[in-house]
C-alpha cells in the first residue's frame, strides 16, 4: 500500500505517515473531484491498469483504492 | 428563490474552530468531520454561513440529514442547499428547488485526465475545461448522482450559471 500512499501524499498536503488504509480520499486527504481524476490517472500509469469511470465512485478510502489495484492490476 | 453566498475562509484558532463546531453540532448539522484541519475549517465556515443565512431569512433551522450517497439535505425539503469549498474559498447556494454548486481553482490539466474528461468543445483550454468540470460537478450534486454518470453527457438538465472569482470557477445549477 506504500506506493498508493506515496502517490496520494504527492497530491495532497498530507505526509505519508499520516495516511493509512482508513484515510478517506475526499474528507481526510482533501482531494477534490478534479484531484481525484488526476490521482486515478496516476494510479493507472503507476500500476498499468484501467479504472473505469463507474468504478471511481466506489473508491472512498485509501484501502478501497489499494484493494481495487490489487484485484485489477 | 436562489441565493448565492461567496466568501473567503480564513484559518481559525483552535479555540474558535472548536466553538464553531460545537455550535454546528448543537444546530444538528451533518457536516463531515475531517482529520484535515484546513478542510474542517472550510467545511465549518460553509455550514456556519448556511445556518446563519437560513436563520436570518426567517427559516427555523431544519433537521438535516444525508442521502445514502452522502448528500446533505433538509428533512421535508423546506429549502434546498448545496455547499462547496476549496483553498480558502467557500460557496453556499440556497434554493426552493434542488440545486448544486461547485468551486474549483483554475488549474493546468494533466493531458490524460483531460482526455478522460473529453467533453466536446467545452474544453478548449484549461480555463474552460475547469469551468465545464464545475458545471458537471454542480449538476451531479443537484441530482445526487455520482460524477461519473454525467462525465460524458452531451447536455445537462437545469438552469446553470458560472462565474470566475479569485482564480477559481464557480458553477451552480437549479432544477428547471
Amino acid at each position: 500500500m506504500n506506493e498508493v500512499i506515496e502517490i496520494l501524499s504527492d497530491f495532497t498536503e498530507t505526509a505519508p505517515e499520516n495516511i493509512n488504509g482508513d484515510s478517506r480520499l475526499v474528507e481526510d486527504l482533501g482531494l477534490t473531484s478534479l484531484d481525484l481524476l488526476d490521482v486515478i490517472t496516476a494510479f493507472e500509469d503507476r500500476f498499468d491498469l484501467q479504472i473505469s469511470d463507474d468504478d471511481i465512485k466506489d473508491l472512498h478510502t485509501v484501502g478501497d483504492a489499494w484493494t481495487y489495484i490489487q484485484e485489477n492490476a | 428563490m436562489l441565493k448565492l453566498l461567496l466568501f473567503s475562509i480564513e484559518p481559525e484558532t483552535d479555540d474558535f474552530l472548536q466553538q464553531k463546531l460545537k455550535y454546528l453540532f448543537e444546530k444538528g448539522t451533518c457536516m463531515d468531520f475531517s482529520a484535515n484541519r484546513r478542510l474542517l475549517n472550510e467545511s465549518a465556515a460553509c455550514w456556519m454561513t448556511l445556518v446563519q443565512e437560513l436563520e436570518s431569512s426567517g427559516f427555523s433551522i431544519p433537521d438535516f440529514s444525508k442521502t445514502p450517497s452522502g448528500k446533505p439535505f433538509c428533512k421535508g425539503n423546506p429549502v434546498y442547499f448545496s455547499v462547496s469549498h476549496t483553498d480558502g474559498l467557500g460557496a453556499v447556494l440556497i434554493c426552493d428547488v434542488p440545486c448544486g454548486i461547485d468551486i474549483e481553482p483554475i488549474r493546468h490539466w494533466n493531458p490524460k485526465s483531460r482526455h478522460r474528461f473529453d467533453c466536446l468543445d467545452a474544453c478548449a483550454d484549461d480555463t474552460l475545461c475547469t469551468r465545464e468540470w464545475t458545471r458537471r460537478e454542480a449538476a451531479a450534486k443537484m441530482d445526487d448522482q455520482p460524477l461519473a454518470s454525467i462525465l460524458k453527457k452531451e447536455s445537462l438538465d437545469g438552469y446553470f450559471f458560472s462565474l470566475q472569482w479569485q482564480n477559481a470557477w464557480i458553477s451552480g445549477c437549479r432544477k428547471e
